[in-house]
């Protein structure tokens, strides 16, 4: 029925119709320049990656590369520096992801609640706003044991006992932690303050009147409204932390002794310090692939948790 | 007579068979001339000597190279136009940090690319990998129609043993010259040696002086008295520094050197020289490298806490800062130690020969020396570049190297020149300071030139039987690693002296296919 129909007294309103699903036919035409696209930018170089690993590779153009089967891979297995490695990286990726998530979601309540949100926000991105080499750079200064201010600032109140930052093997990573928690719980924030602006108002007003005090609330009203937004959160600093490599170039190189030797620096190093491409690229695929399976457990535990009904419903374009 | 002048009928029979005669020597010469290294014969005859100079006007070069000092000086040369202007070849200088630098220079040797004419060849990092791609520089040496040096190349017209570390690695091919070095030298705050010399003297029962009969027994006793003042004056520097950061090839000389210091313990049984593709087993493991370690870990007992954070820059920071009392350093460092804001400045440093061997850490009978190693930087040419583009890259090894370049690039930029001359010039002789020390090769400021301070030290330190110049094998680079990590380990109390050789024995021979 037009307007026109419906617009007069005593009109009545057309029975509801249910949503058709639009045909699929045009899908792949349109969807196919991208696919191409995305497959010669990650396709091609994962199925390089592959092949690398089974062979000695030489840069030469057009030199053969030396099959070697699975010298690489059982190289690698048996190479205790290969899994110290991992080691390090789990060290450093829990630890920071956790502080991140926590501050972040705190900063973001207060942001939330803030007079001066807009000023606090935009000062709050500036660290996220640094190239991470030039924040290690930066840190590495304030670390300093020579002329470092958080150096000198510690000494001085008696936290470091002539003691040293990046020079103890026990300290370094997590002096390295504190730097990407300062770098990157912004962003954590950035993502849960717009979880939390989605947050029922009427909601949170209900629970305030029901006697809940602030942190009740939070736990019962807003976390569970929040829940994507920080998987969101917890998904993309997880695929930038199990990577890190810029802040440790930075400011260690991976010592004192290895205490900082994650991952991916033990990769760079066999691939682009040493030139040993084919190690490197076993390791890179043994990273990919923790890297994806770790990635879609996270994003499992999400699913397992949403409603049956929203997977009943036809798909809708 | 110029050329619209003349014409055809006023040609006589002689210019005419002499021009012909010319042409034909020119091209049996190109015929002649082609040998592997590439090289392809110019003009044989040059009105003047400027002209050779000039044959390459119009080409452009790209000098990959470590951002030392003595390359920012030539680059500061070089883009006031002195080259240019002398050549007509303009030379684009790129510098990097050693790593990057050798990163960019294997990725484009090893592709084919061709970015770069020019490639610094830093001995043992650089060169053991990358020596097969440099070209053989021997044809161009004798070629008359290129400039060459006034001095010639011989051993003697180098500083001790540079030419050998610089020139070769696993051939007798000349693969680069010596452009810029590295030397080890001892560095010590005298004011203080001075301030509390008689206070040491009561303590330990002998003079608080250093000379080149001074041992790392002698050393250890200076830093550890230092390092126990510390504990009851903070104004009182900590003991030794040591290259213990981020940079492993540093650390794994500092160590060498204490090793070579006590019967001239060697990495590897392989030429010191040109190095070798199958280095075989490592003397690492046996009974000096423990023991040796066992003086290592001592002397780093009496470094600063940080010292573990501490690499070759770093260290030289911790000394301007006035953290500590001395350590063995790269002779470029001196310009920065005499600056009148570093704590050793204003002559409170003096510099001398390293530290000799001790009977107390030899095992067996071996002879107790010097240890000094080095860095010794080489300009070699990219062997896949055009034949034009190797002449004239060759042009500038030759004008870089030159001793009146070296001379002029200590005053801009506090080079390390690589010619023997250099130091015996006038102006830099009288710049190499007062004598200082027990002995005849210490020497402390004011000086014109800051790194002259040092030429006495590394003209004894370089030469036999003090110099260790080696090792060059094919993985350096992973090698270096091994042996840092392995020490800062023994250095953080993770592991013993024993355990850290047996570990570095273990990996390096694994490494190399032992």
């Amino acid at each position: 029925m037009s307007i026109a129909e419906t617009a007069h007294v005593g009109a009545t309103a057309p029975a509801p119709t249910t949503n058709k699903v639009r045909p699929r036919k045009f899908l792949l035409p349109l969807l196919l320049p991208a696919v191409i696209l995305l497959a010669l930018l990650s396709i091609y170089p994962l199925g390089w990656l592959i092949y690398s690993s089974f062979h000695s590779v030489s840069l030469a153009p057009g030199a053969p590369q030396e099959w070697v089967g699975g010298d690489n891979w059982a190289q690698m297995i048996k190479d205790p520096l290969y899994w110290h490695s991992w080691g390090i990286l789990a060290k450093y990726s829990v630890v920071s992801m956790a502080l991140e998530v926590g501050l972040g979601t705190l900063l973001a309540v207060l942001l939330n609640r803030s007079r001066h949100e807009k000023v606090l926000v935009t000062l709050m991105l500036m660290p996220m706003m640094m190239a991470p080499v030039v924040a290690g750079l930066l840190w590495q200064y304030l670390y300093n044991g020579t002329f470092g201010w958080y150096f000198w600032f510690l000494e001085s109140v008696g936290l470091l006992h002539g003691g040293t930052i990046l020079g103890d093997p026990s300290l370094a990573l997590w002096a390295i932690v504190v730097v990407d928690v300062w770098e990157w719980t912004p962003l954590v924030a950035l993502i849960v303050l717009s979880g939390l602006k989605l947050v029922p108002k009427d909601q949170m007003e209900a629970s305030w009147m029901d006697g809940a005090g602030p942190v009740r609330s939070f736990f019962q009203v807003a976390l569970p409204s929040i829940k994507a937004s920080l998987i969101i959160a917890v998904l993309l600093r997880f695929m930038d932390n199990i990577r890190i490599i810029d802040h440790f170039i930075a400011l260690t190189g991976g010592g004192p002794a290895n205490s900082t030797k994650v991952l991916p620096l033990f990769l760079y190093e066999q691939s682009f310090s040493f030139f040993d491409l084919g190690y490197g690229s076993t390791i890179a695929l043994t990273l990919l692939l923790v890297t994806i399976l770790l990635g879609k457990f996270v994003v499992a535990s999400f699913e397992e948790r949403e409603p049956k009904r929203l997977k009943d419903e036809g798909e809708v374009l | 007579m110029s050329l619209t002048q003349s014409t055809p009928h006023d040609l006589s029979r002689r210019t005419l068979l002499g021009g012909g005669l010319a042409a034909s020597a020119a091209l049996l010469t190109a015929c002649s001339g082609g040998s592997s290294s590439g090289t392809k014969a110019g003009p044989s005859s040059f009105a003047n000597d400027a002209d050779r100079w000039m044959q390459a006007k119009g080409t452009k070069l790209t000098f990959i190279t470590e951002n030392t000092p003595p390359s920012t000086g030539i680059k500061k040369i070089v883009e006031r136009g002195d080259f240019k202007k002398l050549t007509g070849i303009d030379v684009e200088i790129l510098q990097f940090d050693l790593p990057v630098m050798l990163q960019k220079a294997e990725l484009d040797l090893q592709s084919g690319t061709k970015a770069y004419d020019l490639i610094y060849g830093q001995d043992k990092p650089v060169l053991s990998a990358l020596a097969d791609y440099y070209l053989d520089l021997k044809d161009f040496l004798s070629d008359t129609s290129l400039p060459q040096a006034k001095e010639g190349y011989g051993d003697d017209t180098w500083l001790p043993n540079y030419a050998k570390v610089a020139d070769y690695a696993y051939t007798d091919r000349t693969i680069c010259l010596p452009y810029d070095a590295a030397d080890s030298v001892f560095c010590y705050r005298r004011d203080l040696f001075e301030k509390y010399g008689k206070q040491f003297a009561d303590q330990f029962g002998y003079a608080m002086k250093y000379g080149p009969d001074s041992t790392y027994k002698n050393v250890l006793d200076f830093a550890g008295f230092f390092k126990k003042l510390h504990e009851s004056d903070s104004t009182v520097p900590y003991g030794m520094g040591l290259h213990l950061g981020q940079f492993a090839w540093t650390t794994q000389l500092d160590i060498q050197r204490v090793l070579y210091s006590h019967g001239q313990w060697r990495d590897f049984e392989i030429d010191d020289i040109k190095g070798s593709k199958k280095p075989g087993p490592t003397n690492w493991g046996n009974e000096q490298s423990i023991k040796g370690l066992e003086l290592y870990k001592a002397l780093y007992d009496t470094s600063t806490p940080d010292a573990l954070s501490l690499g070759t820059v770093e260290v030289a920071d911790a000394y301007n800062a006035g953290k500590i009392a001395m350590l063995s350093q790269f002779h470029e460092f001196a310009s920065s130690f005499e600056a009148d804001s570093s704590a050793g400045g204003k002559t409170k440093t003096a510099y001398d020969v390293c530290p000799k061997g001790d009977a107390a850490y030899l095992v067996g009978n071996g002879k107790l020396v010097n240890g000094t190693n080095c860095g010794i930087g080489g300009i070699g040419i990219n062997s896949s570049i055009t034949d034009e583009k190797k002449r004239a890259a060759y042009i500038f090894c030759v004008w870089s190297t030159s001793a009146d370049v070296q001379q002029e690039n200590l005053g801009i930029s506090g080079g390390t020149p690589t010619r023997a001359s250099v130091p015996e010039a006038a102006a830099i002789k009288s710049a190499q300071g007062k004598a200082y020390g027990s002995g005849s090769t210490g020497r402390i400021g004011p000086s014109k030139f800051p790194n002259a301070l040092t030429f006495p030290a590394i003209t004894q330190g370089m030469a036999s039987p003090n110099a260790i110049l080696g090792p060059k094998i094919p993985k350096f680079n992973q090698y270096v690693t091994i042996v840092a990590t392995e020490v800062q380990k023994l250095c953080a109390g993770q592991s013993s002296p024993e355990v850290c050789a047996k570990s570095i024995q273990t990996q390096t021979d694994q490494l190399n296919g032992v």
